[in-house]
């Protein structure tokens, strides 16, 4: 197993290193320089160039951004949206929302997701069926930034009951949570259809098994049967989905962060892309696939627990 | 069975969307009828004098430090003006019709000594949130910061050129042979610094140079702090801890991308002019987002954008006013596919096929058709007040310009000088399949239902032998994609406006020399450039003298089409009842001073 997660980890890395080297490249071949600004006398442009090595040739550029990372952790210096400030500590100020819309929606999402399809299969064509299946396909089908215009106008302008903004202010967790509650539900709609759906699907498969009719042949209840097999099985496709999941959430957290004010990470990446602040939106990029990398590996580890037989050289189960 | 259920379904969800979009918003902005003056703020509810007066505001983004020596975002001049002193500061007049300048950190306004010099004594009092007193030492020491050539500031330019230039300044920046020892600015004792200025400048010009962020002083010791080894970059400013302030109000949350919040400095020099306790400036990108919270009376003001203006149309609390912006579009006259748009015959074609009245009245709404560039504010800040366009020569323009048709508007000569253009290059203009690349913003839907317009009006006008091709573009500006290439682009739509114009009509053509290094399109006219020097060099004489000179230099610009007018923009504001302005009106170069606004609690 050790040497099944070391594995995972090095293949990580150098996935990671492969999409640094990309987003370098990408964002820098870019024809444009980073101080473009009719404004700025061309002379004090030329001077800012040379400061950040920006006149150097590509590769020469790519050896100071690889070794700065690697010997320091040193992402380089925003030059347009916070000018002065380190890219680094940029990204970490803003993580505090960008965590909580994200993580608690998805937290949020599996369990309802797992009770909704749950219910759903067990309820397998009745009303109960046909109304969760309804929501599941309204909630696959809109994005959640609709989702959240909807919300805001409902619940913060013709019933205000929420803010209509993020209230970076509040100073309980309950009150922080009160004017995040819309974005997190607008996240959350989607994953958690996504599960029910899967889940519905996977457990109606499993209660009509074979191995199902044994385990209550032997004696197991209706419930024990579902829950210690049908459920466990039907869990393993799920887990796959979860990066799909994670990364649907943080792509639908860069418009509902910018709809809501929430100052998080997706707005910085927008942002830095059309400010043209290169070294910002290279560490933007390499946090988001950093993000979907170290899922994708949490998932892969996560087989092995849920199934057993999925362990790489364990064996012995 | 489920087919039931699944239209009941439906059904209940659209009956609460109906309750949802009908239901009562508590709007605690109420509109009250009788009152249409929103800068008085006639209301009669008696205010109570304990209550804390806290004006909530917006900004669309954030600023992106507080350095406002480097930092370009017109968003920073907000926590500049509130929370930084300068040498002096506008203040309306008592007639809330015009403003003028007051000494802030300057102890008078000031003092000629000879036509290019100036004294400017400072007031002792002055000081720094933390106490440090800010003196003759603080203010050179800032300019020559803005100035420093190794740093780079990219606003330094406006500290040695703008509303007066310092002598060597602008050499001294660019490293180009001054010393700083050669540059106007002196200290004269710790209570006075002295300005010598290129050619001859009112007192007017003095205050108002001063009067803009990148003037404002820098703290020495924490600039230093910030300062890189090799003094070539500074983080002065990237936060609160960074940075120290001056001003009538205390920055004392920045919660970067959410809120900024200023109370009130009870210390400053000034503070009996400032009435707010609180200012709570909020991030709100969204337009919808906007109108709910001033729908829901969380906002004092309102800036809405075209869709939103009809919404308000009729709202006695919305007040318009004349923009700086004539709305234009850019003309490239180098694209190599396209012989045909290096003939002024072409330009002249394009000129003349836009109905400005159908495009002002349909497309971009609640603006003014305009066949001319100077736009309705130029002038108002001149000695006497008189708007080029209300002059006779600017309206001399006008008249030359309906003659042709309303608003220059005449397909005839469209077509006319379309031919012209075809032979000029030997195309036969019967079989001529022109196409022209009219490059937009993706985002920019007034730009983008104007092409559209255009690409129908053109088949008939044209009759098929020129047609307009729409290029959109995403994630960059116009200038950017235009630096892609010349042949990527003919038409390109534009809004730019300089603020100088108010004093110097002429001004507004600048971005269209060939000196000004980001011009946006690639055309250039000797005689025009001419003009316009010639303009320049009369700019302090006689102002009537300047206005003829400015209709002959627009007459030049349409002759030759520099590039072609399209609508006269016109701004919209919301102000709550409950706010009270210092001034009945706009005014040009001042706005509605709101700073000095106070609220009726």
């Amino acid at each position: 197993m050790l040497k099944y997660i070391l594995s995972r980890i090095g293949a990580m890395l150098l996935t990671l290193f492969l999409i640094m080297s990309l987003a370098f490249m990408v964002v820098r071949l870019m024809p444009l320089s980073l101080f473009e600004n009719p404004e700025t006398d061309p002379e004090i442009q030329r001077k800012l160039e040379d400061k950040y090595h920006l006149n150097d040739p590509i590769p020469v550029q790519y050896f100071y951004f690889m070794k700065d990372i690697i010997t320091d952790l040193n992402f380089g210096i925003s030059v347009k949206i916070r000018p002065g400030l380190d890219v680094f500590n940029i990204l970490i100020s803003r993580l505090p929302p960008t965590i909580l819309i994200n993580f608690i929606s998805l937290f949020i999402s599996i369990p309802l997701g797992l009770i909704f399809g749950t219910i759903a299969a067990l309820n397998r064509n009745t009303w109960i069926d046909h109304v969760i299946s309804v929501l599941v396909i309204i909630f696959i089908s809109v994005p959640s930034f609709i989702f959240g215009a909807v919300l805001q106008y409902t619940l913060t302008f013709a019933w205000p009951v929420f803010p209509t903004l993020y209230d970076s202010q509040a100073v309980t967790f309950a009150q922080k949570m009160h004017s995040l509650f819309l974005p997190i539900v607008a996240l959350s709609l989607n994953p958690t259809a996504t599960i029910a759906r899967y889940l519905r699907g996977e457990l109606i498969e499993n209660i009509s098994s074979e191995y199902l009719l044994l385990a209550r042949t032997k004696g197991l209840t209706k419930a024990q049967a579902i829950v210690r097999h049908a459920f466990r099985n039907s869990l393993i496709p799920i887990s796959n989905t979860l990066i799909s999941m994670i990364t649907g959430i943080m792509g639908g957290s860069l418009v509902i962060e910018k709809m809501f004010a929430i100052p998080g990470e997706g707005g910085l990446l927008v942002k830095s892309i059309f400010a043209g602040d290169h070294f910002l939106t290279v560490a933007v990029l390499i946090f988001y696939s950093a993000v979907s990398l170290v899922t994708i590996l949490i998932v892969d580890l996560s087989y092995g627990i849920i199934d057993p037989r999925v362990r790489v050289g364990g064996g012995k189960a | 069975m489920s087919k039931k259920l699944i239209a009941l379904l439906l059904a209940a969800m659209m009956v609460l969307a109906m309750l949802a979009a009908c239901g009562n918003n508590n709007n605690t902005n109420t509109n009250d009828p009788g009152n249409n003056n929103p800068t008085t703020g006639d209301n009669t509810t008696p205010a109570d004098p304990t209550a804390k007066k806290v004006y909530y505001t917006y900004l669309t983004s954030d600023h992106a430090n507080l350095n406002f020596q480097d930092n370009v975002d017109s968003p920073s001049e907000t926590p500049a003006i509130y929370c930084m002193c300068f040498l002096y500061r506008s203040y309306p007049d008592e007639s809330g019709l015009n403003f003028h300048y007051i000494p802030d950190a300057a102890a008078e306004l000031p003092i000629q000594i000879d036509e290019h010099t100036w004294n400017i004594p400072l007031r002792k009092d002055a000081h720094w949130n933390n106490g440090d007193p800010i003196n003759a030492d603080t203010w050179i020491y800032s300019f020559k910061t803005a100035l420093d050539p190794k740093l780079a500031n990219r606003m330094g330019g406006n500290v040695a050129n703008n509303a007066i230039t310092i002598v060597n300044a602008e050499s001294y920046m660019k490293g180009e042979g001054a010393t700083w020892e050669d540059v106007g600015i002196k200290k004269i004792d710790d209570y006075t610094i002295q300005i010598i200025t290129e050619g001859e400048n009112s007192q007017k010009d003095v205050c108002n140079h001063f009067y803009s962020r990148e003037k404002s002083p820098i703290y020495q010791p924490i600039y230093e702090q910030c300062l890189s080894a090799d003094g070539t970059t500074s983080s002065y400013g990237a936060d609160l801890d960074h940075w120290m302030g001056c001003g009538p109000y205390l920055f004392t949350t920045w919660d970067y991308d959410n809120v900024q919040i200023y109370t009130k400095n009870p210390d400053y020099w000034l503070a009996d002019l400032f009435h707010w306790d609180e200012v709570n400036i909020r991030i709100v990108p969204e337009m919808n987002a906007r109108v709910e919270l001033w729908e829901k009376g969380e906002l004092d003001d309102l800036s809405p954008d075209a869709k939103t203006i009809d919404m308000y149309i009729d709202d006695p609390r919305m007040v318009s006013y004349g923009s700086l912006s004539v709305y234009h579009i850019d003309i490239n006259c180098k694209n190599p596919n396209n012989p045909i748009c290096g003939t002024d015959a072409y330009r002249k074609a394009i000129y003349h096929s836009l109905d400005r009245e159908t495009l002002a009245k349909n497309i971009f709404g609640h603006t003014k058709p305009a066949g001319w560039y100077v736009n309705e504010q130029a002038g108002l800040l001149s000695a006497n007040g008189l708007c080029y366009r209300d002059s006779d020569p600017g309206n001399e323009v006008e008249d030359m310009v309906n003659s042709w048709g309303p608003y220059g508007y005449n397909p005839d000569m469209a077509w006319d000088y379309f031919v012209k253009a075809c032979e000029e290059v030997n195309i036969d203009p019967e079989t001529a399949d022109i196409t022209i690349l009219y490059a937009i913003d993706e985002s920019d839907t007034e730009w983008k239902a104007c092409a559209e317009y255009l690409e129908q009006e053109w088949k008939t006008i044209f009759k098929g032998h020129m047609n307009l091709e729409i290029v959109a573009y995403a994630g960059m500006s116009a200038t950017d994609f235009k630096k892609t290439g010349d042949d990527k682009w003919d038409l390109s739509p534009n809004d730019w406006s300089r603020g100088a114009s108010r004093t110097y009509p002429y001004t507004c053509f600048y971005y269209y020399l060939s000196s000004y290094s980001g011009k946006p399109n690639n055309y250039t006219n000797q005689e025009f450039e001419d003009q316009y020097a010639y303009c320049e060099s009369i700019k302090n004489g006689d102002y009537n003298t300047l206005l003829e000179e400015t209709a002959k230099l627009e007459k030049i610009y349409l002759e030759h089409v520099i590039h072609t007018p399209v609508v006269q923009a016109v701004n919209y504001q919301l102000f709550s009842d409950d706010l009270i302005l210092p001034v009945s009106t706009w005014v040009p170069g001042f706005g509605w001073g709101t700073i000095y606004g106070d609220k009726n609690v």
